[in-house]
């Protein structure tokens, strides 16, 4: 808890670049952030739908500098013979090279591949859709939706965007009338579109920082912030407040009180989002 | 089975279209299917500096396409070897949904071509001596495809204000336009519609001022003087996009003064 | 990746400019050219080329029966492959050649793999819409030396002129059903159509002020832009591609095209009359059942 004797014409970014906590922990005794936030602000979020004509469905979400696109493409494909009735909807994040410095080309790396999981799961399991809709003919053909979701820019937070946009693209999803021919190929008309997919909950998440000295919870960490602390807590809630998922990385320990605050805030943040989604969706 | 994805079913596949019209390219007027002359190329908006992570970054869209690029560097090289002079890596990727058809995850032979080609197209501009051991890469992406030739060549335009963006030492920029040839007349700046129905394409990127072919990239058949007369074409088409380009750069200067 | 010392880059450059080359050469002047085909009994066909006493590509044809493409149901379709062997040179090990031959295999393909190529794909069709014939065309490069890219457009051209598709019998079972046979007598088996349609590729390398045709391995590192361009027998271009990390500027460009198809169009001529008179005298042989003798892979010429 020394505070370093400081030069009079010490430049800012020299001192962030090799005393990144020391930095960090200045702005925090200030209660700010090195960006101007307060503790709890999460960033300006906007969401642009329909973007890519070529996708059957697209979304595009910014939260701050954090820039994410969702676009899905349909095919078509036999269902499992356990489920005749349900289609598949196939979740991935790409996080590539050309959204930060710290990723390199190659196979997705494990923060890529987390994020892609908890999604699918949150799809999966929490009744977000119901797959039967998706049905072309039962036991023969269902559609699959590939919901592929690109990283821009990488700013910190890749969950909270990833699942905003894969959730607008989903309320943006045509797909063209199809109907299966006696010779089992499947013929689809592209000039009459159906929006066949009604999203029973919409899954919000809300991510935040956990620092132990000093102590104190961040919300919505951009990429300086992330690296500073590698405690993370996601919640994931509905529009309407329903707990959805929780994670809490491991390696330290959060009293009941910091997830309890946690808690608010997400539900906060869930209706926040509700608004905005109503405003800016079809 | 990609055991670092999520997997959707082992096979997939596309539905057949029922209604396959010919559309007419071009009309009894000679316009084509969105108004344009043949000779028009469609407007474009190129805005730099929108990826806050990377040195150098330009965002383009031109009719439906879309193209980011992301300049990192210059930055050590990974491994590093001893080079007098620097190294310029490009990598272009289609994202999945970008085309009509769903590409896969992994480069394919195109894409690692196109990479090439960026290389190649590129590297004359650089002043790579000035950097020696050290690498520069370019990562495009592109979100939509509206034309294949027009996105190459689009992709070019924009990694060369990527990298002016960057602050990366440049002989010039290096500006790029596509042809179609379509039933012996020559379109410019095709659109993926009009690409269906080509007999032959042309891409090629030029440096205005240092009056410089970068790259040429021509399939199908003509006969040499319409190949010649496609050139100029795209050599004029270059010049205007160079002017855009210009602007694009100076107006990133004014909002980075304020 | 070998270097060149600015000495002998200066040498072979002041050399270009005064059009003697460093094996004395003049600018626009091939290596000499050994060329075979009907070398390999397993495909249908195949040629193998040797320029100067350096590159060495093998080309082999093979011929098999596939569904047709959905959108494509009555034409068949060519696909190319090249590859370098890894003895060909030390920076082909491993992984080293991956890039060259992803280039090389795109280049082949652009000029092959669609109808400018000039062969008939709709006699490919065996049944519409349903079963074609898909044409492998795979080249090996089995020793570099510069100007590969030639090379292979040559031995393609020869190996496509050797190759040979067997005939096959439609019986109209009514009812739109039909059914095939592939007959397997050798004598029937049919040339290819179109194929003295079929382009070859000229390329020239930019060294200083000059142009170069059939690079060897030094001028390579010297050539500051390459320019390949696929000529055809009616003079058509059939695609330009360029290569190395230079520019050029387009008036040369346009010159560049000219000579190009000018030594095309030469190289076309002589190439068809040779493959007509080597098919020649393999008939006769064969009518008056004399033994044939191949050079083959062994033979130092």
């Amino acid at each position: 808890m020394n505070a370093d004797p400081v030069a009079p014409s010490f430049s800012f970014e020299i001192f962030e670049r090799i005393k990144p906590d020391e930095y960090f922990r200045r702005f925090i005794e200030e209660n700010v952030r090195p960006d101007g936030r307060s503790l709890h602000a999460f960033r300006p979020t906007s969401i642009r739908q329909g973007a890519i004509s070529t996708a059957n469905g697209s979304a595009m979400v910014r939260i701050g500098g954090t820039t994410v696109i969702c676009g899905i493409k349909a095919e078509v494909a036999e269902p499992r013979i356990d489920r005749p009735k349900d289609g598949y909807l196939v979740p991935n994040v790409e996080l590539a090279p050309i959204c930060s410095a710290n990723f390199r080309p190659g196979p997705p790396s494990e923060q890529a591949q987390i994020n892609a999981e908890t999604i699918n799961h949150v799809v999966e399991t929490c009744q977000i859709l119901d797959l039967s809709e998706l049905c072309i003919e039962e036991g023969k053909a269902v559609w699959t939706l590939y919901a592929d979701i690109v990283c821009i820019n990488y700013d910190g937070n890749i969950l909270d965007a990833s699942l905003l946009a894969l959730i607008c693209a989903l309320k943006d999803l045509s797909l063209p009338k199809a109907t299966v021919l006696p010779s089992s190929i499947v013929q689809a008309d592209s000039s009459e579109k159906t929006r066949p997919l009604q999203l029973r909950r919409l899954p919000v998440s809300s991510t935040f920082c956990v620092f132990s000295n000093p102590k104190v919870t961040l919300s919505d960490p951009n990429d300086s912030e992330e690296s500073l602390s590698k405690k993370i807590v996601s919640i994931i809630l509905d529009t309407e407040g329903t707990i959805l998922y929780v994670h809490k990385s491991g390696g330290s320990v959060c009293d009941p009180e910091m997830m309890k605050d946690c808690f608010t805030k997400a539900r906060a943040r869930a209706s926040m989002l509700k608004e905005l989604i109503e405003r800016v969706i079809v | 089975m990609d055991r670092k994805r999520v997997n959707g079913p082992e096979l997939s596949v596309v539905p057949v279209e029922e209604h396959t019209e010919e559309k007419q390219i071009l009309d009894s007027k000679e316009r084509r299917l969105d108004g344009r002359g043949i000779d028009d190329i469609r407007p474009i908006f190129m805005k730099s500096g929108l990826i806050s992570q990377a040195n150098g970054s330009t965002y383009m869209e031109f009719g439906n396409a879309k193209v980011v690029c992301a300049v990192y560097g210059p930055r050590q090289m990974k491994k590093p070897s001893f080079t007098g002079k620097g190294v310029l890596n490009c990598e272009i990727k289609f994202a999945t949904f970008s085309c009509k058809k769903r590409r896969a995850f992994q480069r394919d032979a195109q894409e690692k071509e196109f990479s090439q080609i960026l290389v190649q197209a590129l590297t004359p501009a650089v002043r790579l001596d000035l950097l020696p051991k050290s690498s520069i890469d370019v990562y495009v992406n592109v979100l939509e495809n509206d034309g294949t030739s027009s996105t190459l060549a689009a992709a070019i335009s924009a990694a060369s204000v990527a990298l002016a963006d960057a602050g990366i030492e440049m002989y010039d920029q290096v500006a790029a336009s596509s042809i179609a040839y379509v039933q012996n007349k020559i379109l410019m700046d095709p659109s993926a519609l009009e690409e269906e129905s080509e007999d032959g394409s042309l891409v090629v990127s030029y440096m205005p001022s240092l009056n410089e072919i970068t790259h040429i990239l021509q399939n199908g058949n003509t006969e040499s003087a319409i190949a010649n007369k496609a050139v100029e074409q795209c050599i004029d088409a270059c010049s205007k996009i160079y002017s855009v380009m210009s602007t694009v750069l100076l107006q990133s200067l004014d909002t980075s003064d304020k | 990746m070998p270097y060149l010392s600015q000495a002998e880059r200066d040498y072979i450059t002041e050399g270009v400019q005064s059009d003697l080359r460093a094996d004395g050469r003049g600018r626009l002047d091939y290596r000499a050219l050994v060329l075979e085909t009907g070398i390999i009994s397993q495909a249908n066909g195949s040629a193998r080329v040797r320029l100067g006493d350096g590159t060495d590509v093998l080309v082999g044809v093979k011929v098999e029966i596939d569904q047709v493409e959905p959108d494509a149901d009555n034409v068949g379709k060519v696909v190319c492959n090249v590859e370098c062997s890894p003895s060909a040179s030390q920076q082909f090990e491993g992984h080293g050649a991956d890039d060259l031959n992803n280039e090389l295999t795109q280049a082949l393909q652009r000029v092959l793999g669609g109808p400018q190529c000039g062969i008939n794909f709709e006699k490919l069709c065996i049944i519409k819409g349903q079963q074609c014939w898909i044409v492998y065309i795979d080249a090996m490069i089995l020793d570099y030396s510069g100007n590969v890219l030639d090379t292979i457009f040559m031995a393609t051209k020869a190996a496509l002129f050797n190759t040979r598709i067997p005939k096959t019998q439609i019986q109209d079972l009514g009812d739109g059903e039909f059914e095939f046979e592939v007959l397997d007598d050798v004598e029937d088996a049919e040339r290819l159509d179109g194929i003295e349609n079929i382009p070859i590729g000229v390329t020239l390398n930019k060294i200083g002020t000059g142009h170069i045709i059939d690079a060897s391995p030094l001028e390579e590192l010297c050539t500051e832009a390459k320019l390949t361009i696929a000529v055809n027998k009616d003079s058509q271009i059939c695609g330009i591609q360029k290569g190395a990390e230079g520019g050029i500027e387009p008036g040369l460009m346009s010159e560049m095209i000219q000579t190009a198809k000018r030594i095309g169009q030469s190289l076309i001529q002589q190439l068809d009359q040779k493959l007509q008179d080597e098919e020649q005298q393999v008939d006769e042989k064969r009518l008056n059942g004399e033994n044939i003798e191949k050079l083959g892979f062994f033979a130092m010429v």
